[in-house]
């Protein structure tokens, strides 16, 4: 993987999400969000400082330029740097043999890339609806916001990936 | 110790992890009022949790202490205690002793009742299941109790003091084989001697009394003041039965009023002129005859 597209892809993917934010108000439950792609497209051998450090400003990025509660989405984009690590080793010990194991590797199965996309989605709303919606206690509310918002950023993400970022990758 | 490179990487990771965490809960906080009370809410109970914890632990190294310091509070409430105990007692002898003073008065009903004095004692040991019975009473030498005083109540004799302890004395009772007292019967007021036979706690006999004293059922007892132990005009009892013994003088049955399984208090009597009458007493008569 050429850094110079990653970077380019990041860039990208801060301005999808920008625009998101600020023009894409489908529903006050639901919240669009992309930046996750940052850290599940970079490489599987990636370091877990990297990754975590990539969450963060990406997240502070994010809630800095869009408006929003100032530190959130770095503390989630931290939270899914630190934890990526450990969702990729099962595949990598079970399904693969290679060592260049990334998403953007051709090799990379399908099911794979939707328990990735899930999972790094679950990891990144869990601690983002909990502390958004500290003053809601509603149990019900709160796993309905995770759910409808795992799902529907789940798609997305993997409609951006299948369409264009994983070919312009 | 050189810690092996996974643990070593694992621990920087956590670190890092914990200090980009930090940033942005302090971010959040700083940002967010909702949020900053919530968080705050949380830092709080786990506060209180280690608090509390922290209490229990050193309220638990404590007990050694706080064991020691209860010890020693119950020990000075016992001595409050006792304090008090002893001077509701004192207060209510003072009453009482009052009450029966004023009994013992009417009952005596003459002048001599100023001869004596008198102490009221509580009554620690009583027995009557002996043919030698006695009492332990709480009077002793401090309070001025001598050996051979008379212990009554407003219900007739108990007994005499026989021996005395700092603090206690002892009374040998009148339910005693080895005791008898003078006593005097009927309108003419003949003496006997009341003694105590061991059958029952309510029944005495007094002998020794003239063929010619006419008695009647019910007649009443009363000490006869003629030794130095007992007040005169003590009733203690009345007649039950009279028979004749020996066609010589006659034995009078005598149901006494004092209930000795009920005794709680007592009272010492002190003659005021004891040690005048017994010098006197010990004077020898002298012969006049030559031989």
């Amino acid at each position: 993987m050429s850094w110079v597209k990653y970077i380019t892809g990041v860039v990208v993917i801060l301005i999808l999400q920008l625009l998101f934010s600020e023009f894409l108000n489908l529903w006050p439950m639901l919240y669009i969000v992309v930046i996750p792609l940052v850290i599940i497209l970079l490489p599987a051998d990636t370091s877990t400082y990297l990754l975590m450090a990539a969450g963060f400003g990406v997240g502070l990025l994010t809630d800095a330029l869009a408006d929003g509660i100032l530190g959130l989405n770095a503390a989630c984009g931290t939270l899914l740097g630190a934890v990526k690590p450990m969702i990729i080793r099962p595949m990598r010990k079970y399904n693969m043999q290679s060592e260049e194991f990334d998403i953007n590797n051709g090799a990379f199965r399908q099911e794979n890339l939707i328990i990735l996309l899930v999972v790094s989605y679950l990891v990144f709303f869990v601690p983002y609806v909990l502390i958004d919606g500290s003053g809601a206690s509603a149990f019900v509310y709160i796993v309905l916001r995770i759910l409808i918002n795992v799902a529907v950023n789940v798609v997305l993400a993997y409609l951006l990936l299948k369409l264009w970022i994983r070919r312009f990758f | 110790m050189k810690l092996p490179p996974l643990i070593y990487n694992s621990i920087g990771k956590f670190f890092f992890f914990v200090l980009l965490e930090t940033v942005c809960v302090l971010l959040i906080i700083n940002n967010s009022i909702v949020q900053k009370y919530r968080i705050m809410e949380g830092v709080r109970q786990v506060q209180s949790f280690f608090w509390s914890n922290s209490t229990a632990i050193k309220n638990y190294t404590q007990l050694r202490l706080i064991n020691k310091e209860l010890v020693e509070e119950n020990s000075r409430l016992l001595k409050q205690n006792a304090f008090y105990k002893d001077y509701i007692s004192r207060e209510q002898g003072a009453v009482k002793l009052e009450e029966i003073s004023a009994q013992l008065k009417t009952n005596m009903g003459n002048s001599r009742f100023d001869d004596y004095s008198f102490t009221l004692a509580k009554v620690i040991k009583n027995t009557l299941n002996s043919s030698h019975n006695y009492l332990i009473i709480d009077k002793g030498k401090k309070d001025g109790i001598t050996e051979d005083l008379g212990v009554i109540t407003p219900s007739g004799i108990v007994g005499i003091v026989r021996a005395t302890g700092e603090r206690f004395c002892y009374v040998m009772s009148f339910l005693n084989s080895q005791q008898s007292i003078s006593a005097k019967i009927g309108k003419d007021e003949l003496l006997g001697t009341l003694k105590w036979e061991g059958r029952s706690i309510r029944t005495a006999h007094l002998t020794e009394v003239a063929l010619s004293a006419q008695i009647t059922k019910g007649d009443t007892v009363y000490t006869s003041g003629n030794s130095s132990f007992f007040p005169s005009d003590i009733p203690v009892g009345e007649a039950v039965s009279t028979s004749i013994v020996d066609g010589a003088h006659q034995k009078i049955e005598v149901k006494l009023f004092q209930d000795f399984a009920n005794l709680s208090y007592v009272i010492i009597v002190k003659n005021n002129n004891k040690r005048e009458i017994d010098s006197l007493s010990a004077i020898k008569p002298v012969s006049t005859s030559k031989k």
